[in-house]
């Protein structure tokens, strides 16, 4: 029990040690509480990628001591890196105590609110093995296959092909993570598998926090984490291995680093979100959605000479680059976006009241929905008036707008109807949502800062 | 009203149902409410954050109670899971959905029908299906890598386990295929059974030519 506690614990670490470790290298002006949450997702993305390259692209059979030779290689020379700058002398984890202790007593409810949704939701992870459809059928057998044959058949006649189980259209980042956990730990368990995504949950759940804090007071920003924490679904999803919930974490990052760059016009951060944006599409095809939401407000940037073309293009490379290995896969393959054969472009009203369903009556999201309608209503002139704001609310019109279409006027629409993929769509959206509603409140109402 | 017991179901991880009062939504009724009081106070939250926070404090909090409600309930019902091994822990959860969404039956009994097969037939074997498309991924999943899934021209067994389009009859395994009105039997091949656990749950062996 001990030494399993202490192979998780191991496991989790170095990934993140691995994130953090990039993310000083690359010299991005994170505060504590974002590079802390994305580097979980930076040594998630960076070792599924490498893995997907070494097992897909090169189709190499995988060899554990290889990998890890790789891996320790690349870690050494960021390490040497950080030395040489002085970086790892400068670390002061003694910092965060003091500002455990100047907690007030508000503040201190809202974190034991949090710290109980993931006291349920780490006890139903570790109690409760893999059961839910797509788990079984695609994301946790990829892995579980991959566990056994170390290797992935690319014989179309083999019941393996592609890593076997359903949907061979779908990506690896999640099956990897999770095959990469077996390995380290020595075994496949399928309630070990649950732990990725519960990290994905707590690192949502630090990167919503650390993005709010920037702008906004930390009663703010520990308010609305709870109200991310405990929204019925997003918290079903802590604890059972699908992808959704990953895919919410790197969109939120991405959205993070878009706003970012409106509003301070800070260049890396828009290279930030293309890599965001690109790690996303190694989690769920959906990515794209999300993706070509901000192309339109890149091109009016550009349009209106706010933006440089090159920074633009420097975006589209970022993605680009970060996607690269599964989109060359998916091309070289023949693999689908979707899962319905064909396009079939046309109007499906069956889809618009299940999709009003999705939002406003079922209890997925208790009422986050209808906070969303009120605080744009009344924060309107607000919103209008400040162009990081306006432009962070067209992100989001955008995105829904670009699955509420999606499933209007495609073959897709039978997923809104049963409500099988609706809702797991909108659980991306969430939290981008949650930043989108604080940071109104922030920017709109500067005297936060000082009244709650 | 308020506390409902959602004890989960094979379809909570696409959406959690609406608690209801009278039939109609509560996330409905409180949300619409939240709406008119935001626009009652407009002025004040448009000015006063602190406002806004208690609105919506207050919205939030009677679901946040079920949801409370409930996972307190999954916690006391973990106790239960953590006296068991893995694969107990399977069945229970399995049973636990089977049971809660009304399925009679047939998934609770899954897991001990896959015991079955593996201690049945040789490791490594090829098996076919003949099963609801929404218990294959169960098959999938759980007999991998003691048995691979195959299709049915490759696999020398197949496991018959409440099929919809599957009939057995006198040693010869036939599939419905069609619409209602023009269904028409195919004949699959020749078959044996190997293994019963009851009359829908079958182990069968190919009949070589």
């Amino acid at each position: 029990m001990i030494f399993s506690g202490f192979k998780i614990f191991f496991f989790f670490f170095t990934l993140t040690l691995f994130g953090w470790c990039t993310l000083t290298v690359t010299r991005l002006r994170l505060t504590f509480a974002v590079k802390s949450a994305l580097a979980y997702g930076a040594g998630c993305f960076l070792v599924a990628s490498q893995l997907f390259v070494y097992l897909f692209l090169f189709r190499a059979t995988f060899n554990i001591y290889w990998f890890i030779f790789v891996l320790a290689v690349e870690f050494s020379l960021m390490i040497a890196a950080l030395w040489r700058r002085g970086v790892i002398k400068k670390i002061n984890l003694g910092a965060i105590w003091p500002a455990a202790r100047s907690l007030k007593a508000m503040e201190l409810i809202f974190l034991l609110l949090i710290v109980l949704q993931l006291v349920f939701s780490l006890n139903n992870a570790l109690a409760r093995p893999t059961m839910t459809y797509d788990s079984l059928a695609a994301w946790s057998f990829k892995a579980k296959a991959l566990y056994y044959e170390k290797q992935i058949s690319f014989n179309k006649d083999d019941s393996l092909y592609l890593g076997g189980g359903g949907h061979p259209n779908y990506p690896w980042l999640l099956p990897l993570v999770q095959f990469w956990f077996a390995e380290v730990s020595g075994s496949y368990d399928d309630l070990a598998s649950n732990l990725v995504p519960w990290m994905f949950y707590l690192a949502t759940l630090l990167l919503l926090y650390g993005l709010i804090r920037e702008s906004g007071s930390r009663l703010m920003a520990l308010a609305v984490t709870w109200l991310l924490a405990s929204t019925p679904l997003f918290f079903y999803h802590s604890f059972n291995a699908y992808a959704d919930l990953p895919l919410a974490f790197y969109i939120l990052a991405a959205s993070g680093f878009f706003y970012r760059w409106l509003d301070n016009n800070e260049q890396w951060a828009l290279l930030g979100a293309g890599v965001s944006f690109g790690a996303a599409y190694l989690v769920k095809n959906e990515a794209v959605i999300f993706f070509l939401a901000a192309l339109p407000l890149l091109v009016s940037l550009v349009w209106r000479r706010r933006c440089p073309w090159k920074q633009a293009g420097l975006f589209l490379i970022t993605f680009a680059a970060a996607a690269a290995p599964w989109l060359v896969f998916q091309l070289w393959h023949g693999l689908s976006l979707q899962n319905t054969p064909g396009a079939g472009l046309g109007f499906h009203s069956k889809a618009i009241l299940p999709l009003v369903d999705n939002f406003f009556w079922i209890g997925s999201w208790n009422v986050w929905w209808f906070i969303v309608v009120g605080v744009l209503a009344i924060y309107f002139k607000n919103i209008y008036r400040d162009s990081g704001l306006s432009a962070i609310w067209l992100l989001l019109v955008f995105t829904l707008g670009g699955f509420v279409a999606m499933y209007i006027f495609t073959e897709q629409y039978l997923y809104a109807v049963d409500f099988t993929a609706s809702g797991r769509n909108t659980l991306a959206v969430l939290p981008f949502s949650m930043l989108v509603v604080a940071t109104t409140f922030a920017k709109a109402l500067p005297a936060v800062n000082k009244n709650l | 009203m308020w506390l409902t017991d959602q004890p989960e179901i094979l379809s909570t991880i696409n959406f959690i149902p609406a608690q209801t009062f009278r039939g109609f939504s509560l996330t409905v009724i409180i949300g619409a409410s939240t709406l008119a009081v935001f626009f009652i106070l407009r002025r004040k939250i448009r000015t006063h954050v602190s406002w806004a926070a208690a609105v919506i404090a207050m919205a939030w909090l009677p679901l946040y109670a079920n949801l409370i409600y409930n996972a307190s309930y999954d916690l006391i019902e973990n106790s239960d899971y953590n006296r068991l091994n893995l694969e107990k822990r399977r069945i229970l959860r399995l049973c636990n959905m089977d049971h809660r969404q009304g399925l009679g039956n047939s998934f609770c009994q899954l897991y001990s029908f896959f015991s079955y097969a593996k201690s049945l037939l040789p490791q490594n074997s090829v098996v076919s299906l003949a099963v609801d498309p929404g218990v294959s991924p169960f098959f999938t999943y759980y007999l991998y890598p003691h048995l691979t899934i195959g299709n049915v021209a490759e696999a020398d067994y197949l496991l018959f386990y409440y099929p919809i389009d599957y009939r057995y009859e006198n040693g010869i395994l036939y599939k419905r295929s069609g619409s209602v009105e023009t269904r028409e039997e195919l004949k699959i091949g020749e078959y044996v059974v190997r293994g019963a656990m009851g009359r829908a749950k079958l182990i069968l062996e190919k009949i070589q030519p």
